[in-house]
């Protein structure tokens, strides 16, 4: 990993689209300020995590598994009749 | 007509059943091809199966049915005039409990060119579409989807227990 000390202030340019600005510094956090082109995505690496782990848990649903989720969740006859009869 | 391998079996798919993923899912960015099954008697559901690796398909349905909303649109649809919004269904690890939407990334489609990818938000939007009643899939999606049948079940798609994300 290459590691380069900033100040407010001064920036670093990756390649010739990006660059990223040290805007402030403040309690233990940095904020940064990122000039970019429009379709580069930018994403907090915690979020981009817990999107990676939400596609995990969709994935892990088998057809069979559901099947029988929307059983358990359909109405008993009994509860259709009464739905019916309001 | 080519078979693949799904967790549905062997499947007979065309070229014009194949859906492009241009934005790579999170956690499957090797994945690239997919098709689209719905099984009719899961109602709005569709599985959106990978042609890559026959293990993996994912639950999805449309973000109004979690009151969700998404009026944005992704980098990769920029210049399309139509496109219809899918989220992930994720089952609870628990029978009674509701199912689960991955609402921070929903997936976008492009039916005219089969192209879709699924993109990051940092906020969803409640929905103002009550769509309760919709028993299918969106229309929009329809041509290529590959429509499933399981014989040994009832055909009626019952109202379905879907909680809020």
């Amino acid at each position: 990993m290459l590691v380069l000390t900033r100040r407010r202030g001064q920036a670093i340019c990756i390649g010739d689209d990006i660059r990223i600005v040290v805007t402030r510094i403040e309690d233990g956090q940095v904020r940064l300020g990122i000039e970019s082109a429009h379709d580069v995505i930018i994403l907090r690496e915690e979020l981009l995590e817990s999107v990676r782990q939400a596609n995990q848990s969709a994935q892990a649903v088998a057809p069979a598994q559901f099947d029988q989720w929307l059983q358990s969740h359909r109405p008993s006859t009994q509860d259709a009749a009464s739905i019916q009869e309001e | 007509m080519t078979d693949y391998s799904t967790r549905f079996g062997l499947l007979p798919i065309s070229d014009a059943q194949i859906w492009h993923c241009v934005a790579p899912l999170p956690g499957f960015a090797e994945l690239r091809r997919f098709t689209l099954l719905h099984v009719q008697e899961q109602g709005p559901f569709v599985w959106l199966q990978s042609l890559d690796e026959p293990l993996i398909a994912f639950l999805l349905v449309a973000p109004e049915h979690f009151g969700l909303h998404y009026p944005q649109r992704p980098q990769f649809a920029a210049q399309e005039t139509d496109g219809i919004s899918m989220v992930m269904v994720i089952l609870p690890q628990k029978t009674n409990d509701s199912l689960q939407a991955n609402a921070l990334a929903p997936l976008h489609f492009l039916p005219n060119t089969r192209q879709f990818g699924q993109w990051i938000v940092e906020h969803a939007e409640p929905s103002l579409t009550n769509i309760s009643e919709a028993q299918t899939p969106p229309a929009t999606l329809g041509v290529p989807i590959i429509q499933l049948g399981l014989a040994h079940r009832d055909s009626t798609a019952s109202p379905l227990a879907i909680g809020a994300a």
